[in-house]
């Protein structure tokens, strides 16, 4: 999706649109592709049709001298990004846009578009919000548009100073694969600045250059006509001058030019030294009583000229053998005098950066929820299907053996009870999928009915089923007690079933995740006025500390012991936080570890006995 | 001879209910509840049992785990 974005912004309105059609006119397409073209390049995020052709057109009027708004002689970091974030961009009075770009600024809807520019990109990312959300807008928009800028300042800044030269020309402007690629095929600058009309820069058909495959499928569409091309015979031409070209001016010309960079230094600070000279001679000979300071003002005024000659050539001569350093300098000088301007883009430049990292971020963090929820989920099928077929498969093993075996009155009666306790199992398990899918979908909702409860009563309630269902159990092994103010019964409002489904859930808990010694407290406790806390530990298997956070979640089971020991869906503590939420209340669990037991504990809301 | 069978289950009212049938069959039946014991006998004992009927969700070592011991290549789809 957004590589296809990429393509239309970058691409066809960029590389076709802004710059091969608007900026040079390299063939000609009927309006309303030419309009459609531009409002793809605005989605590029690279200004207004009308500045963008205006700056580009000055490029190529001063490539790489004086005036070229973005060389990589003032440094490549320059070219690429600092003159837009501290130069002034594409920013132009309305009578320099009038004198390189009047044919788009007679056109009613370059002007248009031109002030309103950002209007198509902003839809556009309403759209995409409301088609994916915010990941699809992190790449659609924001990763792509990064990368669109970035592919395209690279034409202004790599293909100035990396790659071959077909062509002599007069700048430094080459032929850069990697930025052809990048840029859907602005990277041949070479063969672009030698015939900037050319509305095909990849002359080979090895320099992949996807725009002009897109002004040639406009062509055979019967859209685009008039293409200019270069004329065979130049090519050619050039290629035979190639050999000799090529070499001398890209290794070994910046040797070249360093040397005579050197010796014009040298020559300038012999000529100021001689300048020097020549003043102290001058002034020092009438007047030899004057002070040194006003001494060397005067030779300062007679000197100026060699002196800011010899300025201009060391400033020069930085720049050629130290960029980098050069543009660092020149971005921190130019920070601490920035116009309010270039603030707002130095800022917004900065909060774009952040947004693409806060995305990608953002985005890895719901990926790895999703995988989890997933593996959960999956987790969660294979334990339910595990806790629905067991108990059905017991039943059907009993129904046959009695059907078919002779058994005796007492086997037959044991063969009775074990079927309905998997009947049993099987209700409960049914259940609690049916209750956990109804909390889903009523989660804020209130208590089914709400009437006064006294908590002691359900415990006991929940106790007495307990000892029905694991009739193993001793009972000292399944202990009570109540520690109660004692004006007031333990008065909750709520609903009963669900209540004591949940206390039972956790009673159940503390008999299944018990070791062989089965040894479960349960309290009912009023810890003061408002409040009335049921409290159930075992000494059971415990929990990892760091699992504790996890456990009421939905389908979630700690892994390892409790997965492959003990069966179960990974609903029950969930349900059971979903019905005491519904009353009001909390609940906690607290373990000291793996093997060291753990405590339950419901707090609800105490209402008046 | 009695031949013998050793029942590797967890659920116990299955490991009954099979127990029963095996028995009314005329079989020697040793039950076990988890897959390393089951191994442990297994591999101790080996004379011991003419079959064994194996679970796959086990406590322990999981069916898969051990039928890939008892037989390196066997057929089991692990």
């Amino acid at each position: 999706m957004s590589l296809v974005l990429a393509w239309v912004a970058g691409g066809a309105g960029i590389g076709m649109g802004y710059h091969r059609l608007l900026t040079h006119r390299g063939y000609k397409v009927p309006k309303a592709v030419e309009y459609i073209l531009t409002v793809c390049g605005t989605l590029a995020l690279e200004g207004g049709p009308i500045n963008w052709v205006a700056t580009h057109r000055i490029h190529h009027a001063h490539t790489d001298v004086e005036g070229d708004p973005h060389t990589p002689r003032d440094g490549g970091w320059w070219a690429h990004i600092g003159w837009i974030l501290l130069g002034t961009g594409q920013q132009y009075p309305q009578s320099v846009l009038e004198r390189y770009a009047p044919d788009l600024c007679k056109d009613r809807f370059h002007v248009f578009i031109n002030t309103y520019y950002y209007v198509p990109v902003v839809a556009l990312g309403l759209a995409l919000f409301a088609a994916g959300g915010w990941p699809l807008v992190m790449w659609g928009m924001f990763l792509r548009t990064t990368l669109g800028l970035h592919g395209t300042w690279l034409v202004n800044s790599a293909t100035h100073m990396w790659g071959s030269r077909r062509f002599e020309t007069k700048d430094d402007s080459r032929n850069n694969w990697w930025v052809a690629l990048l840029s859907f095929g602005e990277g041949w600058y070479n063969n672009h600045h030698a015939h900037p009309t050319a509305a095909r820069h990849g002359l080979k058909w090895y320099e992949i250059d996807f725009n002009w495959y897109g002004i040639r499928t406009l062509q055979l569409l019967g859209l685009a006509k008039n293409i200019k091309l270069v004329k065979a015979r130049r090519q050619q031409s050039a290629a035979q001058r190639k050999g000799r070209s090529r070499t001398p001016r890209n290794s070994s010309s910046f040797f070249w030019r360093f040397c005579v960079l050197g010796i014009t230094y040298l020559n300038t600070e012999k000529h100021r030294r001689e300048g020097t000279e020549r003043a102290q001679r001058q002034t020092s000979q009438p007047e030899s009583l004057i002070p040194a300071s006003r001494h060397g003002t005067r030779f300062r005024l007679k000197c100026a000229a060699c002196e800011s000659a010899a300025g201009a050539s060391q400033s020069s001569f930085s720049l050629r053998s130290g960029r980098a350093w050069s543009s660092f300098f020149r971005a921190l000088h130019r920070l601490g005098s920035l116009n309010w301007r270039q603030a707002a883009l130095l800022v917004l430049g900065i909060i774009f950066f952040s947004a693409i990292i806060a995305g990608l971020v953002l985005n890895t963090t719901f990926l790895v929820r999703e995988i989890r929820l997933n593996e959960q989920h999956d987790g969660f099928i294979n334990a339910v299907t595990h806790e629905l077929k067991t108990p059905l498969a017991s039943i059907r093993l009993y129904i046959e053996t009695l059907k078919t075996r002779e058994v005796s009155e007492a086997q037959r009666q044991q063969f009775y009870d074990v079927m309905l306790a998997d009947s049993d199992r099987l209700l409960h398990t049914v259940e609690q999928v049916l209750r956990a899918g109804e909390m889903r979908h009523r989660r804020r909702a209130a208590p089914h009915t709400n009437s006064p409860i006294n908590v002691s009563d359900l415990v006991r309630d929940c106790l007495e089923l307990a000892r029905v269902r694991y009739p193993q159990l001793a009972p000292h092994s399944l202990r009570y007690s109540e520690t109660l103010d004692a004006a007031r019964g333990a008065m909750v409002m709520g609903d009963y079933d669900e209540l004591r489904a949940a206390v039972s859930n956790l009673i159940d808990n503390a008999v299944k995740y018990s070791d062989q010694e089965i040894d479960v407290a349960v309290e009912v406790m009023t810890p003061d006025e408002r409040r009335v806390a049921v409290r159930v530990t075992d000494r059971g298997i415990g929990i990892p500390r760091e699992q504790l956070k996890r456990i009421y979640k939905r389908f979630y089971r700690v892994p390892q012991v409790v997965m492959t020991r003990f069966k179960g869906t990974g609903l029950g503590l969930f349900s059971v936080r979903s019905v005491v939420k519904k009353h009001g209340g909390r609940t906690f669990a607290e373990s000291a570890g793996v093997g060291q037991g753990s405590t339950f504990t419901i707090i609800l809301p105490r209402s008046a006995g | 001879m009695m031949k013998s069978v050793l029942i590797v289950e967890d659920e116990k009212h299955l490991a009954d209910g099979l127990r029963f049938n095996l028995e009314a069959e005329n079989y020697r039946v040793t039950v076990t509840g988890d897959g390393e014991a089951a191994l442990a006998l297994l591999l101790s004992r080996p004379a011991d049992f003419d079959a064994v009927i194996l679970d796959v969700m086990l406590p322990g070592a999981d069916g898969f785990a051990v039928a890939g011991r008892l037989a390196p290549g066997c057929l089991c789809p692990c």
